[in-house]
C-alpha cells in the first residue's frame, strides 16, 4: 500500500510539472476511462491526486451520474475526514461508499437510462442536465430511504467496513436528497457564496423554501441551515436571520430549527477555541499563530454575542460567556504576561542601582556600538505587534485595565531607556561606523514604541532624538 | 475626518507625467499609493485617489498633512525627507523611499528587502557601466578588441584596459578618462532597464515583463470569474497591456543608441539628452506599477472574494497614462480606458478609507513593500 501511495505522490509531483494543455488533455482521458457509475480505483486515486490542480484550473469536467449525484450538496463537501466547523459538513471520502450503495441498492436499467439521457445533454443544456438530475435525486433518495429503512439503520454486510463517519454522511445525504430540488431553488436565490449581507429578498427565498420543506417533512428543516451557513461570509449572522424568519413566518420554523442554529455557532467558536489551546500548548517563541488563532476566537465570541443579544437562549450565552474566559486567560498568559521582557530586551537597557558605579554607565552604552541583534528585534516586534492586535479587543475581554497598564508602562519604559541612552551619546565625535550603529538601536525604540503606543507617541520621540543624529542615517546590513 | 483646503477632481485625467504625480510609499493605510506632485503656485500637493470610498481624487496640500491625518512614523519620516528633494520625481522618491524605509521604521523584512534594492541598483549601474564598455570596444574596434571582466583582476590587465580605451577614445578625439566619464554618464542613465546582451535583467526591463505577465494572468482570471469585478478587471488587464507596450517601445528607443555606440558618442550631447529624456518617460510612464503587481502577485486567485477585493484596489491604483504624453491616436485609447476607469471603479475596501491607523493594514503595506522589492531584485 506504502509504495502505491509513493507511486501515486511521485505522479502527482509530475503532474503537477505538466503544462495546462497536457494536463487537459490527460484529465479528459481518464475521465473517459471512468466507468459511468461505479468507481475504478487506480482512475479514481489518481484523480483525487489531481484534484487540486482541477480545482485551481477550474477545468468544466465530463458530467458523470456521480458527480450530478453530488451536485445538490457540492458545498457541504469537504477534504477533511473529519469535517470540523459550523453547519454539517460532508467528507468527500463518503461519496464513494454513498453513490456504491445507490448503484448496489438501485436498479441498474434505471440508472443505465439516466446515463444515457445524461450523455444526450450539453454541458450548456443546464435546464436538461438539472430535468436528469431532478430524477437522479428522487429516485436516489427512494433507494437511500428504502435501505436506510431496513430495522433500524442499514444492513451488516453494508455497515461493514463503512466508518461511522461515512454512516452519519449517508443518513445526512438521504435527508438532504428527499429536499434537493428545493434547496437548488433556495441556491440560486441566494446567488454566489459567499453571502455578506441576508436581503429581504433572501428571506423570502427561505421563507419559501422551508413551506416546501415543512411540505415534505419538518424535520428537514435542519438541512435549510446547514445550506444557509454554508452560503454565509459570517455564520454569525445565521442567528438574526432565523429570528428574522421566525418573527414573518413563525409557523415555518420550530424552535429546534432556531436552536439548531445557535448551537452550531457556538460549537463553531468552541471548536476554534480547542485549536488555539492546543496551539498555546504546543507554541515556543513563536506567537503569531498563536496570536491569530486568539483573534480569531475573540472576533468570533464578540459576533455571537451580539448575535445572540436579542435572543433568549441561556444556554448559549452561558456557553459564551465560559469561552469569553477561556480566551481572556489565554490572552493574559500569552501576550500580555512577560510582554514587558519580551520587548524591552531590544532596547538598551539602563543600569540597575545595584550595580558597580564606575561600570553603569559603560556596559548599556557599549551594547549601543554593536548593531541591533536581528533576532531580538524580531522578537520584541512580533510580542508589540502582539499586543497591538490583541488591544483591540482588550474591553469586550474584560482585560481593559490590564491592557491599558501594560502599554502605558512599556511606552514609558522604551521612552525613558532611549532619552537616557541619547544623553548620555556623543554622537558628534563618534565615528561613522559607531554612530550608525547607534541610529539603529534609536530606530528601533521608535518603531516598536510606535507598535506599542502609536504613531504620535513614537513620533515625538524620534523628534526629541532628530538633534542628536542626521536622519535619516541608514544602517548597514 | 475632515480635509482641509483640499481639492476635488471628478474623472481625473492629468495632461502630464508631472500633474499625474509620483507615487509615495506611504504605509498609512488612507494614504497608500497616492502621488505627490509639484505645482508653481501652491507647492508639494498629495493626489488621493478614492479618499472617501468614492471616484474623485483629493488634492491635499503637502504641509497639511500630519494635521489631516494620523500618519506612521515611517511617513512623516518619508514626508518630510521627501520636502528636500530638488524633484518630486518618481527616481527621487524612489531614493528617499529606501532611505526611510531601510531604517526599519517599516519593520524588519521591509528595511532589508530596501538595503538589497538599493545594493540592486548598485549592481545594475556597475553591470551596465563594464557592458557598455566591453560593447564600445568590441564595436569601436570593428570586433578586432576585446576586453573581459578577468582583465580588471590584475595590474596587467587594467593596464591593458586603459591602452585599449586610449585607442578607442582617440577615435572622438578624447582621453581614455573623459571616454570612460561618457560611458559612465550613459550607464547611469539606462542601469534602470540596463543594455541588451546583458547577462542580468534590470529593474524596470523586469517591471515591463511583468506588467505585461500581469495583465495575462488577470484576463485568464476575468475570463472565469463572472461577477461585477469582471469589468473591473478588463478594464485594468487593457492599461496594463497598453503600458506595457508603450513602454517596449521606448526600451527599445533608448537601446538603439547602444547598438549603434559610434553614432551615439559622434553625436553625445544630443544622444545623451535623447536617452536621458526616454528614461525620464519610461521612469514616470512604470511609475506605481510595481505596487499593482506585487498586489496581485500576493492575491490568490482562487480566492474568488480576496480576488476581487484586489481587483477593486488595483483600480483604484491604475496609472492612466497623461493626455498630453501620448501620440494622438493613442489619446483616443487612453481617453475611453480613462472613462471606462471612471465607470467601472468599484468601492474598495473600506478598511482602507476609514482614517484610522489599523496596524493590521499597516503589517500588510510594510509587507507588500517588502516583496515589491523583492520582486525588483529578480
Amino acid at each position: 500500500m506504502k509504495e502505491r501511495d509513493d507511486e501515486l505522490t511521485l505522479i502527482e509531483k509530475r503532474l503537477s510539472k505538466l503544462p495546462p494543455s497536457k494536463f487537459r488533455e490527460i484529465v479528459g482521458v481518464l475521465e473517459e476511462s471512468r466507468p459511468d457509475f461505479g468507481s475504478a480505483g487506480a482512475v479514481e486515486a489518481l484523480m483525487s491526486k489531481m484534484r487540486p490542480r482541477l480545482v485551481r484550473m477550474k477545468l468544466a469536467r465530463k458530467l458523470t451520474l456521480q458527480r450530478l449525484f453530488c451536485r445538490p450538496f457540492e458545498e457541504l463537501l469537504v477534504n477533511d475526514p473529519e469535517p470540523k466547523g459550523v453547519g454539517t459538513r460532508i467528507t468527500r471520502r463518503s461519496i464513494e461508499p454513498c453513490w456504491k450503495l445507490v448503484v448496489d441498492r438501485g436498479d441498474a436499467k434505471k440508472l443505465q437510462r439516466l446515463v444515457t439521457n445524461l450523455r444526450l445533454c450539453s454541458n450548456e443544456e443546464t435546464r436538461k442536465v438539472e430535468r436528469v438530475g431532478r430524477q437522479l435525486w428522487s429516485y436516489a433518495a427512494g433507494v437511500l430511504r428504502g435501505t436506510l429503512r431496513v430495522r433500524g439503520g442499514l444492513p451488516d454486510e453494508i455497515v461493514a467496513g463503512m466508518s461511522e463517519r461515512a454512516y452519519r454522511d449517508i443518513l445526512f445525504i438521504a435527508d438532504y436528497l428527499q429536499i434537493a430540488d428545493v434547496l437548488q431553488e433556495l441556491k440560486r436565490k441566494l446567488g454566489r457564496r459567499p453571502l455578506r449581507k441576508a436581503t429581504a429578498e433572501h428571506i423570502d427565498a427561505v421563507v419559501t423554501a422551508l413551506e416546501a420543506v415543512n411540505a415534505v417533512n419538518r424535520e428537514y428543516q435542519h438541512v435549510v441551515i446547514d445550506v444557509l451557513l454554508a452560503w454565509l461570509k459570517y455564520p454569525s449572522d445565521i442567528v438574526g436571520i432565523v429570528d428574522r424568519i421566525a418573527a414573518e413566518a413563525k409557523a415555518e420554523i420550530d424552535e429546534e430549527s432556531l436552536a439548531l442554529a445557535g448551537e452550531a455557532l457556538v460549537e463553531d467558536v468552541e471548536e476554534k477555541l480547542r485549536s488555539v489551546t492546543g496551539l498555546a500548548a504546543r507554541s515556543g517563541g513563536e506567537r503569531a499563530d498563536l496570536v491569530r488563532g486568539l483573534r480569531g476566537c475573540v472576533s468570533d465570541v464578540i459576533g455571537a454575542h451580539g448575535a445572540f443579544q436579542s435572543r433568549a437562549s441561556t444556554t448559549a450565552m452561558r456557553r459564551l460567556e465560559r469561552i469569553r474566559g477561556k480566551v481572556a486567560s489565554l490572552v493574559a498568559e500569552h501576550v500580555l504576561k512577560e510582554a514587558d521582557i519580551r520587548v524591552l530586551t531590544a532596547v538598551p537597557r539602563p543600569p540597575e542601582r545595584s550595580e558597580a558605579a564606575d561600570m553603569s554607565d559603560v556596559l548599556p552604552m557599549v551594547a549601543l556600538e554593536a548593531l541591533p541583534d536581528p533576532t531580538r528585534v524580531q522578537a520584541a516586534e512580533d510580542q508589540a505587534i502582539a499586543l497591538r492586535l490583541c488591544a483591540k479587543y482588550a474591553e469586550e475581554l474584560g482585560l481593559g485595565p490590564e491592557f491599558f497598564d501594560s502599554v502605558e508602562s512599556l511606552g514609558r519604559a522604551i521612552e525613558d531607556r532611549a532619552r537616557w541612552a541619547a544623553v548620555r551619546l556623543d554622537m558628534a565625535s563618534m565615528p561613522a561606523e559607531r554612530r550608525e550603529a547607534a541610529v539603529a538601536h534609536f530606530y528601533v525604540a521608535i518603531r516598536v514604541l510606535e507598535l506599542v503606543a502609536g504613531s504620535d507617541r513614537a513620533d515625538n520621540l524620534r523628534r526629541q532624538l532628530m538633534g542628536r543624529f542626521a536622519p535619516p542615517a541608514a544602517p548597514a546590513a | 475626518m475632515t480635509v482641509t483646503s483640499a481639492q476635488k477632481h471628478d474623472n481625473f485625467w492629468p495632461a502630464t507625467f508631472e500633474e499625474r504625480g509620483a507615487v509615495v510609499p506611504f504605509t498609512t493605510p488612507v494614504l497608500a499609493f497616492s502621488r505627490v506632485r509639484t505645482q508653481e503656485e501652491r507647492g508639494l500637493e498629495l493626489l488621493v485617489p478614492g479618499l472617501a470610498g468614492g471616484r474623485d481624487t483629493y488634492v491635499i496640500p503637502w504641509r497639511s498633512l500630519p494635521a489631516v491625518f494620523v500618519m506612521t512614523v515611517h511617513d512623516r519620516l518619508l514626508r518630510e525627507q521627501i520636502e528636500t528633494l530638488p524633484a518630486s520625481t518618481p527616481s527621487e522618491i524612489r531614493g528617499a523611499a529606501l532611505d526611510v524605509e531601510s531604517t526599519g521604521l517599516a519593520g524588519r523584512a521591509s528595511a532589508e528587502a530596501a538595503r538589497q534594492a538599493a545594493g540592486g541598483d548598485e549592481s545594475e549601474k556597475l553591470l551596465t557601466n563594464f557592458f557598455l564598455v566591453t560593447e564600445a570596444v568590441r564595436q569601436l574596434s570593428g570586433g578586432k578588441l576585446q576586453i573581459g571582466p578577468a582583465d580588471l583582476t590584475h595590474e596587467a590587465g587594467r593596464s591593458r584596459i586603459k591602452a585599449i580605451l586610449s585607442r578607442v577614445a582617440a577615435l572622438f578625439k578624447l582621453t581614455a578618462d573623459d571616454f570612460y566619464a561618457r560611458l559612465e554618464r550613459w550607464a547611469v542613465a539606462v542601469a534602470p532597464i540596463g543594455v541588451p546582451g546583458l547577462n542580468y535583467t534590470c529593474r524596470l526591463r523586469q517591471l515591463i515583463a511583468d506588467i505585461a505577465d500581469y495583465a495575462d494572468d488577470l484576463e485568464t482570471w476575468a475570463d472565469r470569474d463572472l461577477s461585477e469585478a469582471t469589468d473591473s478587471a478588463r478594464v485594468c488587464v487593457q492599461i496594463a497591456e497598453e503600458t506595457a507596450g508603450s513602454a517596449r517601445t521606448i526600451a527599445t528607443g533608448v537601446d538603439r543608441y547602444a547598438a549603434d555606440m559610434r553614432g551615439t558618442l559622434n553625436d553625445w550631447r544630443a544622444s545623451l539628452e535623447r536617452v536621458e529624456a526616454l528614461m525620464a518617460k519610461l521612469t514616470w510612464m512604470l511609475d506605481g506599477w510595481r505596487p499593482i503587481v506585487t498586489l496581485w502577485r500576493a492575491t490568490d486567485p482562487g480566492n474568488r472574494e480576496q480576488a476581487q477585493d484586489a481587483v477593486g484596489e488595483m483600480l483604484r491604483l491604475m496609472p492612466i497614462m497623461p493626455r498630453r504624453e501620448v501620440g494622438s491616436r493613442a489619446r483616443r485609447t487612453w481617453g475611453d480606458l480613462s472613462q471606462s476607469l471612471q465607470r467601472t471603479r468599484i468601492k474598495a475596501h473600506e478598511d482602507w478609507l476609514s482614517g484610522k491607523v489599523d496596524i493590521e493594514l499597516v503589517l500588510r503595506l510594510e509587507r507588500f513593500k517588502a516583496m515589491g522589492h523583492e520582486r525588483a531584485r529578480r
